[in-house]
């Protein structure tokens, strides 16, 4: 029974380290840019939502 | 699109031919590997003889690896893809030209591998025409990945590592099947092999095709 | 992406509320099979996460593909590639040490070199490389070309990996749903622990990618932005020091 622990602890475990990563990530290109011109037309992607 | 591989293919060997990098350099790395593997593995006789078929095989993959990491340095200096790029030629042309000459290099260095495996690890080669065919099919599918991601990792800093990291999982198919055909003609395995030789001609002719589509696009970038 | 802003939230609290369902089935409320006890529950989480990696690398692969064709070619596509690749890699890679957690009671090994298994190492290798290319220092349209190029010769390892344990004979086993006879194989409480996992494990997906293709639009951002505001804070910085 501890595998099957082992099995769903690893994928919540992984899943939730990755989401904090990209969260991160995006919090901290966010910081290092300027703010996005909204009156100008937008850069290449980055649109609302 | 023959006569521009056949021209390429051309260059590609006589720039070979007069440097003799493959002669001086890749084929004693290739022997080398082979007694290393022997330092390896020595103390069971046996051991040896049976592996032969996948060592011989993992010696002719990183042999394959130096052999093309060549032919992309050869159209990274001066310029070189530039002007393959302008002259006209098919690039379908050029990547089988290419591909063609790694392959006939890599042929040259599987006959003396084969040689080294049956001195050297006692082996003996009982199907020849599964051997022959199975060579031809997984050397055509090494060269075509080979020049294929060749030219994906061309004219970087980290082609060095790039190239391996990129290649060698898409070579492992070949290095299997080829391998589970050679344990059949050598004798260490049962059955007559036909199903791996497929296995290569399915992979090679998927290789082939990619790189003669894919090759035109990745030529044209700055 | 102009979706409304609920959308992502939304994704995410139901990808948290179908896997904690989805754990809570697994873990109490199914019972323990005959043919392999308790260790049968890990279908919650294995075959999920494994069916969402080659959805993953599917996106990547169309993504390249509309990306290499130029009518419609635009940077969008190659960014949503590598997003999904990315994510595609952190899940095939649990579908790895999941499998390998399964293996290990079941087998008794952690791993063996089945056609299956093989198939999916090499595929996590695959894109691996596809992801380093993807940072090669080149020009843009140089770096998004070879990387489509390469995801387009990854992707034939999916269907070699998902017909491999119909094609070979593999230790692991064949497919336990037939989507004509759900009960075939499997009793249905199975499958709906099953359903639950694919849920969750789609909307966690989802949410993740929507997140990382975010990063990957901040980071095109910064290669071209946020190098002319790094050049101008030298600048100024230098004029600081320098007396004009």
């Amino acid at each position: 029974m501890s595998y099957v622990y082992a099995g769903y602890g690893a994928t919540f475990g992984v899943l939730a380290l990755y989401a904090a990563r990209v969260l991160w990530r995006g919090r901290a290109l966010r910081r290092a840019l300027p703010p996005v011109q909204s009156a100008t037309a937008s850069p290449a992607g980055e649109r609302r939502g | 699109m023959w006569r521009d591989a056949a021209l390429v293919a051309g260059k590609d060997l006589r720039i070979e031919w007069r440097s003799r990098v493959a002669t001086n350099q890749v084929a004693p790395f290739a022997l080398l590997v082979l007694i290393l593997f022997a330092f390896a593995l020595d103390d069971n006789p046996g051991v040896l003889t049976q592996a032969a078929a996948g060592l011989y095989w993992v010696a002719v993959l990183f042999s394959g690896l130096l052999a093309v990491q060549r032919s992309s340095a050869i159209e990274a200096a001066d310029g070189a893809r530039d002007h393959l790029r302008l002259s006209g030629l098919d690039p379908a042309g050029i990547f089988l030209g290419k591909a063609g000459a790694v392959a006939a290099q890599l042929l040259a260095l599987e006959v003396l591998l084969a040689a080294g495996i049956v001195i050297l690890y006692n082996a003996s080669i009982g199907g020849v025409v599964l051997v022959v065919l199975t060579n031809i099919l997984a050397t055509a599918g090494l060269a075509a990945a080979g020049t294929l991601y060749g030219s994906l990792a061309a004219g970087l800093k980290v082609r060095e590592t790039l190239l391996p990291l990129l290649l060698l999982p898409v070579a492992a198919p070949l290095l299997l099947a080829a391998t589970e055909a050679w344990q059949a003609a050598l004798g260490s395995h049962p059955g007559d092999g036909t199903e791996w030789v497929n296995l290569l001609a399915v992979f090679a002719i998927i290789y082939l095709t990619f790189g003669v589509l894919a090759f035109g696009s990745l030529l044209e970038e700055s | 992406m102009n979706v409304p802003r609920w959308t992502t939230p939304a994704l995410g609290i139901g990808a948290l509320a179908f896997g904690a369902a989805a754990a809570v089935d697994g873990l109490w409320l199914i019972g323990p099979t005959a043919e392999q006890g308790q260790y049968s529950r890990l279908i919650v989480v294995h075959p999920p996460v494994a069916t969402i990696a080659y959805l993953a690398f599917g996106i990547t692969a169309v993504a390249s593909l509309l990306y290499l064709w130029p009518r419609t070619r635009r940077r969008e596509w190659d960014l949503l590639a590598g997003a999904s690749a990315e994510v595609g890699v952190v899940f095939c890679a649990l579908t790895l040490i999941t499998g390998s957690i399964w293996g290990r009671p079941v087998w008794g090994v952690w791993w063996t070199w089945d056609a299956r298994l093989t198939a999916t190492a090499l595929l996590l290798a695959l894109f691996l490389g596809y992801l380093a290319l993807r940072r090669i220092p080149a020009e843009e349209t140089v770096r998004c070309r070879r990387s489509a190029v390469a995801a387009l010769i990854a992707i034939l390892d999916v269907p070699v990996d998902h017909f491999a344990t119909t094609w070979w004979q593999t230790l692991h086993q064949g497919a336990s749903v037939d989507l004509f006879q759900p009960d075939k194989h499997i009793d249905t409480s199975y499958n709906i622990a099953l359903l639950l996992g694919f849920i969750a494990g789609l909307l966690a997906f989802s949410w993740l990618l929507i997140h990382r293709y975010r990063v990957e639009q901040l980071e095109a951002r910064y290669e071209t932005e946020g190098l002319t505001q790094a050049l101008e804070e030298r600048r100024a910085e230098a004029g600081v020091r320098v007396p004009v």
